[in-house]
């Protein structure tokens, strides 16, 4: 812990941290461009020179590459120093196009700051500037090379933060270029974050190009809603519209970046098509009209078939005031309870994946940087939830050994070990793996043993060939690895995966003694699906180990709609078309109902067929609470107060202006408000303790009282002590394995399959047309090539896709990737017997590959 | 005096391995193999005051020792034979003398610090160079002093050759690590190369001219070689390149610490007829010029740094009195301008200004303030990441320091007082690039 002096102050700081950061942690913040908290020190831009006085280093130096030691004295304002400092501000802007009046980055500008606070502001040089060709980078990233102080902070982070080969530095001297040998989009799906590492206009992020100043924005936190980590943004609204989300730091979530979809899967907020007026049989209507005839509505049903022929359905993507909100208007009017999921599988993942998360193998994303094995069992990161690709790389540049047991070909921007094993066996090779390696282990109770010891004795699959040894040795490196952890994937694995999955984690954190570590990591099918997950436990103690009672999801209210026991559904900011795949059935039933009541701001097909539409506010348009996948509580702020874009009312017009009494579209409000007002109306008797507070109380929702807490900047976790539960492994009978059938998976992608930014043009444009990948030696016994186009036969119709072939897959799997309107093709879900000799060949000649038969449409 | 390294130098071949054994080449080898440990070659080397010849000058024994002993697995040498600096030839002429004694020197080399692989990396215009290197290579170890257990000991090494790309920075040994790894030729600090280099393994990088000393430190002791030298703080004989307005430009062996007046006037047999000297660059483009009151200073190590002026290659080039040196140190810094790596920001960018200020002042735009700017800025370079940035700017150090009146006058003339043509701002550089 060496103790230092900068500019008159002492500070003690731990080992190995530099001085830059040191004298940041005292509120002096020296200039730096290549210097960056996540990229660390290049010693490139030598912007961060300071006068070491006294002590074990002399003279002028760099901050960031120096660490931090006993004895240090250090001017930042030495006059050597500043002066240095000004030279090279003055050489970074010799070449520079100064063209800050047309440039993006203008007014949030850290070469702008820096080169005012360097103290440069007299231009010497006369010469001729240096220019660049520029390239296309693709949709997302605006390139502007002349604009570059070359501090190499791209291209570390494109190559050794991200991982991705695409975009490099070529050429030397003055002339040093940063950019692909081509011209084309960037593969990399956290490429956004180029615009953001940027210290200059190099990078600008393209769809938000000139459309306002950092100034002219209406910002706040925000927390990302396209998948269930939960990373930190900073939301960007202007003139109604959201502008452009930015990653905002949470060291324990996101670290300082967010992906692609994250960064631009936004869209859905801006459309046209939003419902944006509330509508009562296709008439606008008011608010407080429309809340009173959907009460009219549900009380007229519930009165002739009672309390339980209403229903109420939300969704993984509603925040906890929702929530609570629904779980109250369902206590106070007899309602059914609240469901969340598709299918009773779905909820028994999601619940035994919120059980598994607890205090004793909590491990948040940023977490994972410092695990030394991490299994990931069913998951695809970079398609399923891209951030956890990119922690699972800083994790093995640490040096931890991480294997992938997935059929899929799955791929990571890391060396990993890839067990791509059939999806009958996932299990089964985690429980030998675990098994294995705590074979000798001591493990504190009796229980734990002896489960140990069933584990053990799995039996390894006998295909692909060499499993056993190659488990052997994971084993072995699982057996030395100080802090272990399992990650779970939510919408492949089977129903007791994550139960399983979480038990392991407990195994492994016991074997490894008290101040030993061991994480688990599940991953769940929304940005609220935990949140969605505890409120659908037994509320009675939160350290008991809940169940979540007789939850059917989706599909026990269609066979309840199908029964005639539903009458009326209220559909809360869920679409369930999105959360159940039999839409001819969902239909027919949805049609059958007295009252169709949905309240949500997306522009779902349920919100189209709707008799009654609650128009609400989405995330940027409310204060908000999620938890996260591994338990954490975030909030997410309101950024504007919403209403249709400027840009959608002002009819091309500029400056666009209209001039009217209220905010056109302005009548949405929070989900949960509306909520409310449905339930002042539906049991007056509660209305006044509803109405004495301003929202309702989010333990309501989670029965946790942690919830209640004001969740500072890194969120709170509410993972809680629970005991150890052993849940057995699903093995597959073996009489199924001699001669296992295919099967087809409709597979999430990074781009175009995830509910919200589906809707988003960008990101659609991003996913291009579905691709089947089939095993190498179906599509050789079949003749298929690839790069073709085949015709996928779905028992709702066919799907024309791109074939790609991969050695890197399990033999009984073929991958077709979702898209809005496939998985109604698929009425069993998203995995399904398939047999590849029904595939045919497309015509030469076919024109873009899309679904076909696809008919439906949304609002 | 007696000639070590060039005692096998003939005007028209290369000496062969037989001619080279004729004069005791690889008996250092085998009283090595035979009666010594890698740590007492090593020892001898330090003792012998050998130090770098590939400019830095750096203790060569030390060099070696700094390799932890108790690091196992794989280290490498690499014989460095970038020889970018303009001005210098010496390695190409004693690879072209005498292959087998260099061979030996990167033997000797291995054997003390334990490496079995060495990668002889050769600048790319050094063809034919790699060419006979890589057959006397073949010969040696047909004559069993390469490969496997070499001479019957249990020591093994191997030994191939690496042509560059092709840039001064790759001489550096940490760019040369990089290069020789495929990647950007960008020296990295904070690792040393004995730690962490090639393949992040222990590696040490010689210049050839120094591992060419070793054979005779181990055949004829370290105190044989200290009494070569002509000072007391010289080491050895040194090899001296003599270019530019001299009677007859060579490369010269000589006793470490001969005076400057003396390599000129005698062995390079003075100044072209109706040339009077002016100045020189002691050790290539990356010295600083030296006035003629400085031509008595011996080139060594100690002496010329006690001068103010660094020995750096020991190449000599040599400037009349007809020569503006604001257009020769134009000609200089445009090379490394050209040749800087891109990497840090006073070198990638500070040197072009400085071009630029040169150039306004040969070009007739200069300002009494371009001479205080060029002394700020030239000052400042040693802030830079690597040595490459203060190395380019030591050149108009050197003018700055002794021909500061030389620059006014153009000033004031605002023409080239040699009568010299308008070179045009901006033609040294290739605008045109295409991606």
């Amino acid at each position: 812990m060496p103790t230092l002096t900068i500019d008159g102050r002492t500070i003690t700081v731990e080992n190995g941290l530099t001085v830059i950061e040191a004298a940041e942690r005292l509120g002096i913040m020296i200039p730096r461009f290549c210097w960056h908290e996540a990229l660390g020190a290049a010693g490139a831009c030598r912007m961060c020179a300071v006068m070491f006085e006294d002590g074990p280093v002399k003279g002028l130096q760099m901050s960031c590459t120096v660490a931090a030691a006993d004895g240090m004295v250090v001017s930042t304002d030495h006059p050597e120093a500043m002066a240095f400092r000004a030279q090279v501000a003055e050489w970074l802007m010799m070449n520079h196009p100064h063209d800050c009046p047309i440039c993006d980055e203008g007014g949030q500008c850290h070469l702008q700051d820096t080169t005012i606070s360097a103290g440069h502001s007299l231009r010497r040089y006369q010469g001729p500037k240096r220019t660049y060709p520029d390239q296309d980078l693709g949709p997302l990233v605006t390139h502007e090379m002349n604009r570059c102080i070359h501090c190499y902070r791209c291209v570390r982070f494109y190559q050794e933060y991200c991982g991705y080969r695409d975009f490099g530095v070529m050429k030397n001297a003055s002339q040093v270029f940063y950019g692909r040998y081509k011209s084309g989009r960037l593969e990399s799906p956290f490429a956004g974050n180029l615009t953001g590492v940027c210290p200059t206009g190099v990078y600008t992020d393209k769809p938000s190009r000139h459309k306002g100043r950092r100034w002219d924005m209406q910002r706040a936190p925000s927390v990302c809603m396209h998948c269930s980590l939960g990373c930190n943004l900073t939301a960007n609204a202007r003139y109604r519209e959201i502008i452009r989300l930015e990653a905002r730091k949470n060291a324990a979530v996101n670290g300082h970046f967010i992906c692609d979809r994250g960064r631009h899967g936004f869209g859905a907020a801006n459309l046209a098509s939003r419902p944006r007026a509330p509508m009562t049989d296709g008439a606008q209507v008011s608010l407080a009209e429309a809340v009173k005839t959907a009460v009219l509505r549900l009380q007229n049903v519930t009165a002739k078939h009672g309390p339980g022929s209403a229903a109420i359905l939300s969704s993984p993507r509603a925040n906890l005031e929702t929530l609570a909100a629904l779980k109250l208007l369902a206590a106070e009017t007899g309602f059914r309870a609240p469901e969340y999921f598709g299918s009773p599988v779905e909820i028994a993942k999601a619940a035994a994946a919120a059980r598994g998360v607890c205090a004793e193998t909590a491990v948040s994303m940023g977490g994972l940087a410092k695990a030394d094995m991490i299994l990931v069992l069913g998951a695809d990161p970079v398609n399923e939830a891209p951030m956890l690709a990119l922690a699972l790389r800083q994790a093995a540049r640490n040096g931890a050994a991480v294997a992938v047991i997935d059929p899929r070909p799955v791929s990571l921007p890391c060396d990993f070990e890839r067990v791509a094993v059939s999806r009958r066996h996932l299990e089964a090779c985690l429980a030998a793996l675990v098994g294995k390696s705590l074979e000798g282990a001591s493990l504190a109770g009796a229980d734990m043993a002896a489960y140990a010891a069933t584990l053990a004795k799995t039996p390894v699959p006998a295909s692909p060939e060499g499993l056993a040894d190659r488990l052997d040795a994971l084993a072995q490196k699982l057996k030395t690895a100080a802090f272990p952890v399992v990650v779970c994937g939510f919408d492949l694995p089977g129903e007791s995966a994550p139960g399983f999955a979480a038990a392991c984690a407990r195994l492994l954190k016991a074997s490894r003694g008290e101040s030993g570590r061991a994480g688990f990591f599940p991953l769940f099918p929304g940005p609220n699906a935990m949140g969605a997950a505890m409120a659908l436990m037994d509320q009675r103690d939160a350290r008991s180990d809940p169940e979540p009672g007789d939850a059917r999801g989706v599909l026990g209210l269609v066979e309840a709609m199908e029964r005639g026991e539903i009458r009326a559904l209220l559909a809360v900011e869920a679409d369930p078309f999105a959360l159940f795949p039999d839409h001819e059935r969902l239909r027919k039933a949805l049609a059958n109902l007295d009252v169709l009541v949905v309240c949500d701001w997306l522009p779902s097909f349920a919100a189209g067929a709707a008799r009654v539409v609650l128009p609400c506010r989405n995330a940027f348009e409310t204060d908000g609470h999620y938890v996260n996948g591994e338990g954490r509580l975030q909030k997410s702020c309101k950024v504007f107060d919403g209403g249709e874009p400027v840009s959608l009312t002002g009819a091309g017009g500029h400056p666009p202006r209209t001039f009217a009494a209220g905010t056109p579209g302005g009548e949405a409000e929070p989900s949960w408000r509306i909520v409310l007002s449905l339930l002042a109306l539906a049991a007056p008797g509660v209305a006044k303790a509803v109405r004495s507070q301003a929202r309702p109380s989010l333990s309501r929702a989670v029965s946790c009282a942690l919830a209640d807490e004001a969740c500072g900047a890194e969120g709170v976790v509410l993972a809680m002590p629970r005991p150890f539960a052993p849940v057995a492994p699903a093995l597959s009978d073996p009489a199924q394995n001699a001669n296992p059938g295919m099967e087809l998976y409709l597979a999430e992608e990074t781009f175009g399959t995830e509910e919200i930014s589906s809707y988003a043009p960008i990101t659609a444009e991003l996913a291009g047309p579905p691709v089947l990948t089939l095993p190498a030696r179906t599509a050789a016994a079949l003749d298929l090539a690839d790069g073709g186009s085949v015709n996928v036969p779905l028992p709702g119709g066919g799907v024309l896709a791109v074939l790609r072939v991969s050695e890197a897959m399990a033999p009984d799997l073929a991958v077709l990737s979702r898209r809005p309107g496939i998985p109604a093709l698929c009425p069993g879900g998203p995995i399904a017997p398939f047999d590849p000799a029904t595939l045919t060949k497309a015509a030469a000649g076919t024109d873009s590959a899309g679904t076909t038969d696809a008919k439906e449409t949304r609002a | 005096m007696e000639k070590v390294l060039f005692r096998n130098r003939r005007p028209d071949r290369p000496a062969t391995l037989t001619e080279y054994r004729q004069s005791g080449g690889y008996e250092g080898l085998a009283k090595a193999l035979a009666h010594m440990t890698p740590k007492d070659v090593a020892e001898a080397v330090r003792a012998s005051g050998l130090r770098g010849r590939g400019g830095a000058g750096f203790p060569a024994g030390r060099k070696w020792e700094s390799i932890d002993p108790a690091r196992k697995g794989p280290r490498y040498i690499l014989p460095n034979t970038d020889e970018m600096e303009p001005g210098t030839f010496k390695d190409r002429i004693l690879v072209n003398a005498d292959p087998h004694l260099v061979i030996e020197g990167i033997i000797l080399a291995a054997y003390a610090i334990g490496a079995e692989r060495g990668i002889f990396f050769i600048r790319p215009s050094y063809e034919m160079d790699a060419q006979l290197l890589e057959k006397e290579l073949q010969n040696a170890r047909e004559a069993g002093f390469l490969g496997k257990n070499i001479l019957g000991s249990d020591f093994s090494f191997e030994l191939s050759v690496h042509r560059s790309a092709g840039r001064y920075i790759c001489g550096e040994a940490s760019a040369q690590i990089n290069a020789i790894q495929g990647r950007r030729p960008n020296p990295r600090k904070g690792v040393r190369s004995t730690d962490r280099g090639l393949w992040d393994r222990p590696t040490v990088v010689n210049n050839v001219e120094t591992l060419s000393c070793v054979p005779d430190i181990i055949r004829r002791g370290p105190e044989w070689f200290r009494t070569l030298a002509a000072t007391p703080e010289g080491d050895g004989n040194k090899l001296y390149c003599v270019s530019g307005m001299v009677a007859s430009p060579d490369c010269f062996e000589l006793p470490m610490g001969a005076p400057l007046r003396e390599i000129i006037f005698e062995h390079a047999g003075g100044m072209l007829d109706g040339r009077e000297f002016k100045a020189c660059l002691p050790g290539g483009t990356s010295t600083a010029f030296m006035p003629a009151s400085l031509l008595d200073t011996p080139m060594d190590f100690d002496n010329m740094k006690k001068a103010g002026q660094r020995l750096g290659t020991g190449s000599i080039i040599v400037f009349d009195h007809k020569t503006c040196l604001v257009r020769a140190t134009i000609n200089i810094i445009n090379f490394f301008v050209r040749e800087s790596c891109g990497w840090c920001t006073p070198c990638r960018e500070g040197l072009p200004m400085i071009r630029d200020l040169l150039l306004r002042i040969e070009n007739g735009e200069g300002k009494e303030e371009h001479i205080a700017r060029l002394r700020e800025m030239t000052a400042m370079m040693r802030h830079a990441y690597c040595a490459f940035a203060p190395g380019a700017a030591a050149p108009v150090e050197g003018l700055l320091a002794h021909f500061e009146d030389e620059l006014r006058e153009h000033i004031r003339q605002k023409a080239c007082p040699f009568g010299l043509g308008k070179p045009r701002c901006g033609d040294w550089e290739a605008r045109q690039f295409a991606y």
